[in-house]
């Protein structure tokens, strides 16, 4: 009996502490994520492009070395924001991600894409039609095919065209 | 007093227990097993609900800790490999031909990674093998390339360097992939063969 107590306090805090740690690990690596973008000096609601992927200059897991990347840090709750980029000679996206790694929203920017844009509300503000509830931070990226140093720099120029702006 | 000693106790034990068997099944403590509705194809292993709402609560950690931003299967999947044909685990030690044909989707790369989900730290620039270059060498035909420590002896032939790669992966990814591949991914795609030809310098 006096064991009883004891062993339903272990099973009870070993579960909360499973699902708590669990659940957790997504925002805490996100959060890893930012920070670490952040310290690389890429600030908020503005697009930078990567270099070309190598061993020396890779900053997350698994870059994949045959695509041009940029990314855009912004957050809904300093308002709301709009996200769009150009079409590009190959295979291309624009993707979002919310602050639990879910990837939200993706946008084809291949050749010929009708993509204009997005807009990134907050989900008491999210009025207009077509746009995008997301609640605090969020990370925008844009892959475009690129297996060489030519098409690299080629990608790379259209990041000038995209925006990534608070609205208002 | 010693009850209060032993709920204290089995709080923190417990705690902790909870704690790292989260990590285990999160993949943040390496050997954990793959909870979700893993796909398996020659031991090309996948998942669809990556990137997606509805993964699992433990694909979802595991994702944040191996292929963060990873995108959802309409936009692209991912396959890994981490044992040759024969079920041995790839290693730097080995060399190992990886051929294959035509996929359904847009385009198709594979890149090796190592055990801690980063580029290989070497200065071969021969990180990865895709299709634009099958399409070139092979004329949009069947391919074949090396995955070895060093470079092949003849110059011309195409290679992906494992030099610093210790125990590695190789990943497939297709971008675009079509609705059948989706649908019914077993059936649909042929996955790269992965033979090993020789390890320290012996061949098999």
């Amino acid at each position: 009996m006096r064991l009883i107590v004891p062993a339903i306090a272990f099973v009870l805090s070993a579960v909360l502490g499973h699902y708590f740690v669990l659940n957790g690990i997504p925002g805490f690596i996100m959060g890893k994520a930012h920070q670490t973008f952040e310290a690389e000096g890429i600030p908020p609601n503005t697009w930078v492009a990567s270099p070309r992927q190598t061993p020396e200059t890779q900053q997350i897991v698994r870059p994949s070395p045959d695509l041009a990347y940029a990314i855009c840090r912004f957050d809904t709750t300093t308002g709301p924001v709009f996200i769009s980029a150009p079409a590009g000679e190959r295979y291309g996206s624009l993707s979002i991600f919310d602050d639990q790694t879910d990837n939200v929203f993706v946008a084809d920017l291949g050749p010929g894409s009708s993509f204009t844009g997005i807009e990134v509300r907050r989900p008491a503000e999210n009025t207009s039609a077509g746009a995008l509830t997301l609640d605090g931070r969020g990370i925008a990226l844009i892959r475009r095919l690129a297996p060489s140093q030519d098409a690299h720099d080629r990608a790379t120029s259209l990041v000038s065209d995209a925006v990534c702006n608070p609205i208002g | 007093m010693q009850v209060v000693i032993r709920l204290i106790v089995a709080l923190i034990f417990g705690a902790n227990l909870g704690a790292l068997t989260a990590l285990w099944f999160g993949g943040l403590i390496s050997g954990g097993p793959t909870i979700g509705k893993a796909i398996d194809i020659n031991g090309w292993r996948s998942d669809w609900s990556i990137g997606s709402k509805n993964a699992n609560p433990y694909v979802r950690a595991r994702v944040a800790r191996n292929g963060l931003l990873a995108m959802r299967k309409e936009e692209a999947v991912y396959f890994t490999k981490t044992e040759d044909d024969a079920g041995e685990r790839l290693r730097e030690a080995c060399t190992y031909r990886v051929s294959g044909d035509t996929y359904p989707a847009e385009w198709w790369s594979i890149t090796l990674y190592d055990a801690q989900n980063y580029l290989p730290k070497n200065d071969d620039g021969r990180l990865s093998y895709d299709q634009t270059a099958a399409d070139s060498f092979y004329a949009g035909g069947p391919w074949n390339f090396l995955v070895s420590p060093s470079a092949p002896s003849d110059p011309s032939a195409p290679w992906v360097s494992s030099r610093a790669g210790g125990q590695f992966d190789i990943m497939l990814r297709l971008y675009q992939p079509n609705g059948d591949l989706l649908d019914d991914p077993t059936t649909t795609l042929f996955p790269p063969r992965v033979e090993r030809v020789s390890c320290d310098g012996e061949t098999s």
